[in-house]
């Protein structure tokens, strides 16, 4: 049996791009014959263009679309007779791009047209949090269940040696993990930097995450920074997976200001690393952090730095945040999320009737 | 979402006792002032949406956005029969439109990335001059201040240095001034307490009797030191190599300091006892005595030369002859005899010969031409110095070249009467008599 997966674009070392890899993984891994089809494909992983799925196309298959942005692939399955499974990571409200990038807001705008029109196309669909999947209800989709999304943490052990001898100090180092995009809110992550550092001067911001074609947005940030005279804010770029790996291990406080998220990698990334996390409660923030972490209600930069102060200096509720952070961690391990979806695959050839256990 | 800024879904941590905390910490520094000023405030609001006049910003927007092409329209139908006409139908359209409207899309998204870098470059290429700009400002300011700082030093400098000097100088002069009255003064001041002096040995200076001090009569009307030996330059020709130069009648030494500058050995004789301690005062060899007496007591042939100057007109002729005779004793075989004296072949000069109420008689040139040779001087030669400036002669007529011949003539006759007249009027003022033993 073919189990294939379509996407518009596939990236390594991106929330989706991994996910969609480890999936064909575990489903060559079953038994299944399983395939990547993309319009846009990175020279580094093995997929094959979108258009030849049609002559793989069978009502016999599955195919897994996952769905994160407008593209021609809408279009293109309506016509397919295959069996189809919607994964949806979400779609950034478009007016976030507004003034930054108009392609962008054009294709997130078309891509939730295409999720409406699309409701009626699918055997199930799929949402990576509790919030995406009420977003696929509200847009007509009958039969929707979560599953988290899929991360392979036993790939997090290579490191840079280099950082770590760099960085490793006395310091606090605050960081957040994400594109430079506006819906991430890394000027209120700033903004609330700028006054922990005058509680504690030895500390650092590292901000690793591209910032491909959201310029105009990366240069407010910089000249941000630079009206605020605030020093040791590491715009880091989009970094190798090592440094990555590195920058969390060198890390004392997690801070997300992002007021958009499907699910959020990096949460689950930073409980894994044992790092405390605060984060602003919106979107599938809450959903991923569960009752782990501290959400918070209100930007009030001042009480931010005050918490990250305490944080940092009170051993004791370190240690009691990062043990509930543990917990919660245990829900997204590969262990549990790949015998899930294995479940809703077993479910999906059987019949979409028969129940999906949690 | 709660009222509570934070929330710690855990029992066992006291949100409310962090949030003190928290309230606390914030109280404490605010007032030792350790926060910063709002962000806010300091930083227009960061929405990066909207519009905004920075141009960096907008400069970002155009390289995020020059691609205006559209290529995420992709045509399909999901009704299963009539769909596939459909498609056909729209592709067909959509091909005619696209055959148009590509190209123009395609240039102006080619035209806007264009734009879109030349625009980068321009404000790359500002922002690298303005700091360039900026740069040389501050150069300019600093090199301004340092060269205004050397120039005030520098002119200063100069300043003082040639003030000190013309101080320096008028000192001098003031001091020289000074050291002479003194000197005179004193003289005259040791003179009176002592008497006349040397009346017993020594016959009269040619100023004695009269009541009047030569030295300030010289000063007055012989002219300066400095004129004097520039004149007297004319005749030290006759004396190199020697080192025995009698200077007859030294006066004020400017001729025994001529010798002295030239490294030719010379001492004086003078009958005027202010002169000579003068003269001594200065470091040059001058004794008091009259000619004849100091010639007599010298061995015969030890002078190699001898310098006679403004002394002759004052002498009677016995005397003169007598001086004359002894030179010719004294002196080496081979050496010169200078005697210069004022000149009574011009008016103007015989007129001022009787300034000088010591003047005798003014000797004329064939006379002490004859003096000399009488005595045996040999190769004897006439030298007229010190002319009238032509300001003070009489003027000849220039001769025209257009001028017709009887008055060429006339104007030639005229320049020669006044030449004539100038000879006789305004001629040289003193003469020197060289001879050679």
């Amino acid at each position: 049996m073919k189990i294939h997966q379509i996407v518009p674009s596939i990236y390594p070392n991106d929330a989706i791009g991994n996910e969609v890899m480890l999936m064909r993984d575990l489903l060559r891994e079953w038994g299944y014959e399983s395939d990547i089809f993309a319009i846009d494909i990175h020279p580094s992983v093995r997929a094959r263009p979108y258009r030849e799925y049609e002559n793989e196309s069978s009502p016999q298959n599955i195919l897994i679309y996952h769905f994160a942005i407008g593209s021609e692939i809408s279009q293109f399955i309506k016509t397919l007779p295959d069996k189809k499974l919607m994964i949806y990571h979400n779609i950034t409200p478009s007016h976030f791009f507004c003034g930054i990038n108009d392609n962008i807001m054009l294709t997130l705008k078309k891509g939730r047209e295409e999720l409406k029109s699309l409701s009626q196309e699918f055997d199930l669909a799929l949402a990576d949090s509790e919030y995406n999947r009420i977003e696929l209800e509200r847009a007509g989709y009958d039969k929707s269940c979560v599953l988290p999304l899929l991360i392979d943490f036993s790939k997090y052990t290579t490191f840079n040696q280099d950082l770590l001898d760099e960085f490793s100090d006395d310091w606090v180092n605050i960081i957040f993990v994400g594109r430079i995009v506006p819906n991430k809110k890394h000027e209120d992550i700033i903004k609330a930097f700028y006054y922990y550092k005058c509680i504690n001067p030895k500390s650092r911001l590292f901000l690793p995450g591209g910032y491909d074609n959201n310029e105009p947005y990366f240069q407010a940030l910089q000249s941000l920074v630079q009206r605020l005279n605030v020093s040791d804010v590491h715009f880091l770029g989009k970094v190798p997976f090592d440094d990555l790996v590195s920058y969390y291990m060198l890390s004392d406080v997690f801070l997300c200001m992002s007021e958009h998220e499907g699910f959020n990698v990096p949460i689950v990334e930073s409980m894994y690393f044992g790092i405390p996390i605060i984060a602003y409660n919106s979107s599938a923030i809450p959903y991923t952090l569960g009752n782990a972490g501290i959400l918070v209600n209100k930007k009030d930069y001042c009480k931010l730095a005050e918490l990250m102060d305490i944080i940092a200096s009170d051993v004791k509720l370190k240690e009691r945040l990062i043990h509930v952070q543990r917990e919660r961690f245990k829900e997204f391990e590969l262990g549990k999320t790949s015998i899930k979806f294995r479940q809703i695959i077993n479910t999906l050839i059987n019949g979409i009737d028969g129940a999906i256990s949690d | 979402m709660s009222d509570t800024p934070f929330e710690i879904k855990d029992d066992e941590i006291n949100v409310e006792e962090i949030m003190e905390k928290i309230r606390e910490n914030i109280r404490r520094r605010k007032e030792a002032g350790v926060y910063p000023p709002d962000p806010d405030s300091l930083a227009a609001p960061q929405a990066p949406a909207g519009s905004s006049t920075d141009i960096a910003r907008d400069l970002a927007y155009l390289s995020g956005n020059w691609d205006i092409q559209n290529r995420s329209y992709f045509i399909s139908s999901h009704r299963p029969v009539a769909g596939k006409v459909l498609v056909k139908g729209r592709e067909l359209v959509h091909g005619e439109v696209r055959r148009y409207v590509d190209p123009v899309i395609w240039k102006q998204a080619e035209f806007n990335r264009a734009t879109g870098r030349v625009l980068e470059e321009v404000a790359r290429q500002v922002s690298g001059v303005e700091s360039l700009r900026e740069q040389i400002r501050d150069e300019v300011t600093e090199l301004a201040a340092q060269l205004k700082a050397e120039i005030s030093e520098e002119v200063g400098a100069q300043v003082r240095a040639e003030v000190a000097k013309q101080v320096q100088s008028a000192l001098l002069a003031m001091d020289t001034d000074i050291e002479n009255r003194a000197w005179l003064a004193k003289v005259l001041e040791g003179r009176v307490l002592r008497g006349a002096p040397g009346e017993a040995e020594l016959p009269d200076s040619p100023s004695a009797g009269t009541g009047l001090n030569y030295f300030v009569f010289e000063d007055q009307f012989r002219g300066s030191r400095e004129e004097i030996k520039e004149r007297q330059r004319a005749f030290v020709r006759y004396f190199e190599g020697c080192s025995n130069v009698l200077d007859i009648g030294c006066g004020r030494g400017e001729f025994l300091e001529l010798m002295r500058d030239e490294g030719i050995g010379a001492r004086g004789v003078d009958l005027d006892e202010t002169m000579v301690e003068f003269c001594r005062s200065r470091g040059l060899a001058v004794e008091l005595n009259d000619a004849v007496s100091y010639l007599e007591q010298l061995e015969d042939e030890s002078l190699d030369g001898v310098f006679i100057d403004q002394v002759v007109e004052h002498l009677e002729p016995a005397y003169l002859v007598r001086l004359l005779e002894l030179c010719y004793r004294k002196m080496k075989f081979g050496y010169h005899i200078v005697a210069e004296t004022v000149n009574p072949l011009s008016f103007v000069s015989f007129a001022n010969f009787y300034i000088d109420m010591t003047h005798v008689r003014p000797v004329h040139p064939e006379t002490l031409k004859f003096l000399l040779g009488a005595v045996g001087f040999r190769e004897i030669e006439a030298q007229f110095s010190s002319p009238v400036p032509d300001e003070a002669r009489l003027r000849r007529l220039p001769v025209d070249e257009g001028i017709g011949e009887a008055e060429r003539l006339h104007v030639e006759a005229y320049n020669r009467n006044v030449d004539l007249l100038n000879g006789t009027l305004y001629g040289a003022q003193d003469y020197a008599i060289i001879g050679k033993k």
